[in-house]
């Protein structure tokens, strides 16, 4: 939690660059950032992938392979579409990452984004010049050997990596339009070869005993298969990282990541049946011949297939793949490291901008040095099999981020797609994708090893540096004063104060359970500071008179009783500020007030609905509490989880000498009724209050909200439990608590237990 | 040989149904997720909750 309110002063990368002057351009449509990720996707690794996925799984395992990885990489998909459709910036991952789990994750997510783009890019640098160069040897335009070959090999790696990284400098839209016509081309090559297969099987459908055995190794070698052709799918990283480019982002981005996963599908399973047909009397099973030829399986079965110009295809194919995804890897993780240096989690200078060209030329420079430098010395294949690792990794903080953001703050953003089924497809998504990564180190064991150094070395750079100049983001939440209770008690009471004047009427009520607790009760009070928009937090102190105000008046009220604590905070959402502090601090009861306003879209309010929803201890929410006495107490009983807490905030608040609590049930005709006198023999020895204190009362009506409301009429307090039902079933269905907590015209507390595990659920998501 | 020949064992045709249903799993999510797109961007910025009950909403009628 950031305890210091100043952004700029202690900030000096930020006071020399106090504000980016430019924004990237955006001018990227639909299809370029779908073809940006198809191109991601159909990289040289699909091609090596057939062969040896022919090799493990047998013929119809490499279908049923892309089929299956389609499905689990489109739950992913979705996930990174609906937070890009909220948070349409450069970034992608890192941008989640900041937003549901603070800096720290979000710094390793792009500084791993940062590595596996740039090291995916190093491995389609040198997959184009083997090929190219391969070409060029068997026309005779090349003759060098041995080591020689080696260099010329090395010189067209570096050389096609420095023609892209310029291509990347001239501007987004170049890169699109680049990225779209080597996708096309490529992405026309392929269905071409797989209409070519298809035909093949219908005019000869002898080649379809090709087929048998479908899984010769067994149902078990799919996994291992997934496991390395699944990055396959990752183009709808790069998508992500084109929020701040293109056009209307909240609706093309998650169309570009859902439409680039259906090509890629249909694309990958059409030619790798293509290549199973291919193959004819080569004098063993297709799959072996395939098989046997490892990496270089697809090409020569596609030569099998179209002998006059197969293996020219495939070249072409692959030079095209290759350069179509050493593009997209190359704008990737340029716009993750300007992400990085944007927030300063980086050197500030990462994020400097082309004044004309709006690109981020800094970043694009050291992406590509290490591209180059990784094409140049390291040995590319291993390390982009760390790559796929992080890859991996990323998927599965994506789909963590976008259950946490759902879940805490889903109140703030502006959507722009949500999945439908959540949260089935992320969790899926993180159940498989465990599975795979295991399943991975069969395929690279030196993964293990290049990945975790990579990250080791993230954190380093982060504490050494990224944690001391991170700009804070409007999402965080920023303690601005703060004096805490050293230690927890036996039992803590959070109050929310908003203002002074009600700050007083809590403090009453607060004082009431702190005298049922005992002495060891202590109290803390939080108030939120509302910063006019567009103001920075550094003028958050001027706004804070108010809070200190209410502090005072509720510490005058209880300090010379209790142990008392304060803060005051800032947060863009009051209810995520409120639920964030009563967890932080394990507060055992959190007491807020409601003035009875309502927005349109909740059930009592923007601030309590969330909490209500989300707060992971015992709430009570105070309306026009202000008497001093309370001698008429209802509590409308149903018998849910809240029944407990219900009669104890009641035996509370009542007066015991004098006054009663009556504890009412409405049953509708016909329907069992609840056994109130059971449920208070059990419940009252809890309680510390008389048997006598509680008089049950039985109605049977059809209109049982009515009958709530005449009843409170006649009461001078009502205790109520707030509903279990979702906060968006509520308003489709309606709730009778929040809408009596609406219509009572009386005092009324609603209140909502503590449910052990949701809220040991809660506190993990 | 032909398609009906080749659907002789449990495992082509259980490879065959799987793949199918992925096939099928894919295009019908991502026209559903399509639906969805369209529906929130027919109203401009639309909160979390509304979007929610609208979807809701839609799949009752």
């Amino acid at each position: 939690m950031e305890t210091n309110p100043e952004r700029d002063p202690e900030n000096p990368s930020e006071a020399e660059h106090p504000k980016i002057a430019t924004e990237l351009s955006r001018n990227l449509t639909l299809l370029q950032v779908t073809m940006m990720g198809v191109g991601m996707m159909i990289g040289a690794g699909v091609f090596l992938g057939v062969g040896n996925a022919v090799r493990i799984a047998g013929p119809g395992g490499v279908i049923l392979t892309f089929a299956l990885n389609a499905v689990i990489a489109l739950f992913t998909a979705m996930s990174y579409a609906e937070l890009s459709s909220a948070v349409p910036r450069a970034g992608g991952a890192y941008n989640f990452a900041r937003i549901a789990f603070g800096k720290g994750t979000s710094f390793l997510a792009g500084w791993m984004e940062w590595f596996a783009s740039s090291v995916a890019g190093s491995l389609y640098a040198v997959t184009f010049a083997l090929y190219t160069v391969h070409y060029f040897t068997q026309l005779g335009i090349i003759q060098a050997t041995g080591f020689k070959l080696v260099l010329v090999e090395k010189g067209v790696a570096i050389l096609i990596a420095s023609f892209f990284v310029y291509i990347n400098y001239r501007g987004a839209s170049e890169t699109g339009t680049m990225g779209a016509i080597f996708t096309l081309g490529q992405t026309v090559t392929l269905a071409f070869i797989a209409l070519v297969g298809i035909g093949t099987a219908i005019s000869d459908p002898a080649r379809l005993a090709n087929f048998q055995p479908f899984l010769p190794n067994g149902w078990d070698k799919l996994l291992i298969t997934m496991g390395f052709t699944y990055v396959a799918f990752e183009g709808f990283e790069v998508i992500a990282q084109a929020g701040d480019e293109t056009i209307e982002p909240r609706r093309n981005l998650p169309k570009a990541m859902m439409y680039s996963i259906v090509i890629v599908m249909f694309t990958y399973v059409g030619v790798a049946f293509a290549s199973i047909v291919g193959v004819k009397d080569v004098g063993q099973p297709a799959w072996i011949w395939i098989g046997n030829y490892g990496g270089k399986g697809f090409g020569e079965a596609i030569s099998r297939l179209i002998p006059s110009y197969g293996s020219v295809l495939v070249t072409i194919t692959v030079i095209c793949a290759s350069t179509s995804a050493l593009n997209a890897t190359i704008y990737s993780a340029t716009r993750a490291s300007y992400a990085l240096g944007r927030d300063r989690m980086l050197p500030a200078v990462l994020s400097r901008l082309h004044p004309k060209r709006r690109t981020p030329y800094m970043a694009l420079l050291s992406t590509g040095g290490l591209v180059i430098v990784v094409a140049a010395f390291l040995p590319t294949i291993d390390v982009a099999s760390s790559a796929s690792m992080m890859f991996l990794f990323l998927f599965f903080l994506v789909n963590l981020c976008v259950i946490r953001i759902r879940r805490q703050m889903a109140d703030e953003m502006t959507y722009g797609f949500v999945m439908p089924l959540f949260p089935i497809p992320p969790i899926a998504a993180i159940l498989i994708q465990a599975v795979l990564a295991v399943y991975l180190v069969h395929m690279s064991p030196i993964a293990w090893v290049v990945g975790p150094m990579w990250v080791l070395s993230g954190l380093i750079i982060y504490h050494l540096y990224s944690k001391h100049r991170a700009i804070r983001t409007e999402d965080e939440i920023v303690v601005i004063r703060e004096e805490p209770i050293p230690s927890k008690g036996e039992y803590r009471i959070l109050i929310s104060v908003a203002n002074p004047a009600n700050a007083i009427a809590l403090a009453m009520n607060c004082y009431r359970f702190c005298q049922a607790k005992g002495a060891s009760t202590e109290v803390e009070v939080i108030n939120m500071v509302n910063i006019p928009p567009l103001l920075p937090l550094s003028e958050a102190s001027k706004y804070t008179q108010a809070g200190e105000e209410a502090i005072t008046q509720a510490m005058l009220y209880l300090a010379p009783r209790y142990a008392f604590g304060s803060t005051i905070r800032y947060c863009r959402n009051f209810a995520r500020c409120i639920i964030s502090a009563a967890a932080e601090r394990k507060a055992d009861l959190l007491i807020m007030g409601w003035q009875g306003h309502r927005r349109q879209g909740f059930s009592l309010g923007s601030t309590v609905d969330p909490v209500l929803e989300r707060a992971t201890c015992n709430i009570a929410v105070f309306k026009d509490c202000r008497q001093h006495k309370y001698m008429n107490v209802l509590v409308p009983y149903a018998g849910g989880p809240n029944a407990t807490f219900s009669l104890e905030t009641a035996s509370i608040m009542v007066d015991k000498d004098e006054g009663r609590v009556v504890v009412l049930h409405v049953a509708s005709p016909g329907k069992p009724t609840q056994d109130i006198d059971a449920f208070l023999d059990e419940t009252v020895p809890q309680l510390n209050a008389s048997r006598s204190l509680f008089e049950p009362k039985y109605v049977i009506a059809r209109d049982r909200f009515k009958i709530l409301l005449e009843e409170a009429e006649q009461h001078d307090l009502v205790v109520i439990g707030a509903t279990r039902d979702p906060v968006f079933r509520q308003r489709v269905m309606g709730s009778l608590p929040e809408e009596l907590a609406r219509n009572c015209k009386k005092p009324l507390i609603m209140v909502k237990a503590k449910h052990p595990i949701k809220s040991f659920i809660k506190r993990w998501m | 040989m032909n398609i009906w020949e080749l659907l002789t064992t449990f495992d082509i045709l259980l490879g065959i149904v799987l793949t199918a249903i992925s096939l099928c799993a894919v295009v019908f999510l991502t026209m559903w997720s399509r639906s969805i797109i369209e529906r929130i961007h027919a109203r401009p910025q639309s909160s979390h909750r509304e979007i929610q009950k609208e979807i809701i909403n839609g799949n009752k009628s």
